[in-house]
């Protein structure tokens, strides 16, 4: 009689022990969340969203930051999505898988736990110093491509992963070459999981800072550069705005409306991707289920 | 009068350093049956899957000695490995149909063999599901997804795709292990068909599936090849002791 107790109690605490650490979790999204939208919202209208700062950045609005965080955005994605999706395949599907394979394996998995501050040091020196584009959204994109890649190519080489082996030796078995196995029966069951890593690593680096700050972000450059100029200009970024806006603005307390404005519109553009990447697998899982 | 059709000579196999097939030297005859039996981890499987090269994707595998296709050696390097595997077919143990419609399946190998042809892609692909005994059953629902058959039609399906690219000779893997007998009867019957046109390698763990299927039966144990011959005589009079203990169920 006893012991049965004490089994149904250890359940319970359990089972409370598990509950317990969701909930946690759950309020503090929720907090974070209510704390920005509640403090944020007030500022946010259309003029914030579509008009530059003005006043010494004490009144207008965010749009040149919208604008240099999608420029460096898409320079991270049309850097670092082919290379880091190559990568992925070359390293799945053709290298050999010894000591090196592994020995890279290692490398590139580490590589996604170095700090971002590190990563703009290293931008630093290697785009705006030694290959000379200087400050600019040039630099900083492939900045945070670097961050991605490791992201990229550990995603990607997951979603290969989960392609079942009898897809690649079916077709093997049939005289398909390598190339046209990895194509016709790899690739399309592998993008979607590959898209959703890019996108989500994506997001992680449009909110980066660090590495922004070394490599071109700039404290207030509200001209709208036309593309390619723009690529060799320096630029406004949400979190970089965000930053100066909470900690280095000689008003801060005027513009704190602002600065979680400036939060509210980061977060809903990153919740915004995700999103997006949600959309993708959900849609790929359910066509792939069925056909 | 009977022709070889491959063979091997002192054929040896490695995973890595571990040593799965010893000396095996067989001779395959044109348009017959040649069932490959032994108990589990014999090796049996293995050498199946080096006759069209399917062991190159395993990392550390080697081999030594032999495999010959019509007289030539299938690893020498000037062979096209893709080549081969056209003209050697293989029929998995698990049906691994691909997700895609039953249509495509079938015209898979035609298409990444080159054929552009949509009329001849078409008629192929129905004289192929015809010739596996399972154009009846889905001339209705080309379009719809093959993971919808059943177990015994998926794998139907895959022996008429790996019939499509018209190989020489099928590779098959326990084809029928994971079927019900009725399936089960529908591929035996339809190897039987078959063998007019190709030359067949089943692997089966099934006794009387060998007998009733094979014209010759090659016994593998612990990676060497202990008696092959004419499927009667191994079943009813073999010359070795372990082959008269494994076929009558006093081992395996």
């Amino acid at each position: 009689m006893m012991k049965i107790n004490w089994k149904k109690m250890n359940e319970k605490l359990g089972f409370s022990v598990l509950r317990l650490a969701t909930l946690v979790v759950i309020f503090i999204l929720f907090f974070i969340i209510y704390d920005i939208v509640s403090k944020g919202i007030s500022s946010v209208n259309w003029e914030f969203v579509t008009d530059k700062p003005r006043k010494g950045m004490t009144e207008g609005g965010i749009w040149p930051a919208i604008v240099g965080t999608f420029w460096v955005s898409l320079v991270t994605v049309i850097f670092s999505v082919p290379i880091g999706m190559f990568a992925a395949i070359y390293l799945n599907e053709y290298a050999h898988q010894g000591r090196i394979v592994r020995l890279i394996r290692l490398a590139i998995r580490n590589l996604s736990g170095v700090p971002s501050i590190v990563y703009g040091l290293f931008g630093f020196s290697l785009f705006v110093l030694m290959l000379n584009f200087g400050l600019s959204v040039l630099s900083s994109g492939l900045t945070l491509g670097l961050l991605t890649l490791p992201w990229t190519i550990t995603a990607s080489e997951e979603a290969l992963k989960t392609v079942p082996m009898s897809y690649r030796e079916g077709a093997l078995a049939l005289g398909a070459t390598k190339w046209q196995t990895i194509r016709s029966n790899v690739l399309p069951y592998a993008v979607p999981g590959m898209l959703t890593g890019t996108i989500l690593g994506l997001a992680r680096a449009a909110g980066e800072t660090a590495p922004i700050l070394f490599t071109g972000v700039a404290f207030f450059w509200p001209i709208l550069p036309k593309f390619p100029d723009a690529l060799f200009k320096q630029f406004m970024a949400l979190p970089y705005h965000l930053f100066i806006m909470s900690t280095q603005h000689h008003e801060i307390v005027k513009v704190r409306p602002l600065a979680y404005g400036t939060a509210f519109i980061l977060i809903v553009l990153i919740l915004l991707m995700n999103t997006v990447a949600i959309w993708i697998r959900y849609r790929f899982r359910k066509k792939y289920k069925r056909i | 009068m009977s022709e070889i059709k491959l063979y091997t000579k002192k054929f040896d196999f490695y995973y890595g350093h571990l040593k799965a097939l010893t000396d095996i030297n067989l001779e395959i005859q044109k348009n017959k049956v040649t069932a490959l039996i032994g108990p589990s981890g014999c090796g049996k499987s293995t050498f199946l899957r080096s006759l069209n090269r399917m062991n190159d994707i395993i990392p550390g595998t080697i081999i030594e000695g032999t495999v010959a296709l019509d007289g030539k050696d299938i690893y020498d390097k000037n062979i096209d490995v893709v080549d081969l595997r056209r003209r050697v077919g293989m029929v998995f143990q698990k049906s691994n149909p691909f997700p895609k419609s039953i249509f495509e399946n079938v015209a898979y190998g035609l298409r990444i063999n080159g054929e552009r042809n949509r009329g001849k892609i078409a008629h192929r692909v129905e004289e192929s599901l015809k010739n596996a005994a399972l154009w009846e059953e889905v001339k209705d629902r080309l379009d719809t997804s093959a993971m919808d058959l059943s177990g015994g039609q998926q794998q139907r399906l895959c022996i008429a795709r790996a019939l499509a690219v018209q190989p020489e000779v099928i590779l098959m893997d326990e084809p029928a292990s994971a079927l019900d007998p009725i399936a089960t009867q529908k591929i035996e019957e339809l190897i039987f068909e078959l063998k007019n046109e190709y030359t067949i390698v089943i692997v089966t763990h099934n006794m009387q599936q060998a007998a009733r299927v094979s014209d010759f039966t090659a016994f593998f144990y612990l990676g060497e090849l202990i008696e092959f011959d004419e499927t009667d005589k191994i079943f009813t009079n073999p010359s070795q002791k372990k082959t008269e203990d494994y076929v009558t169920g006093r081992f395996g």
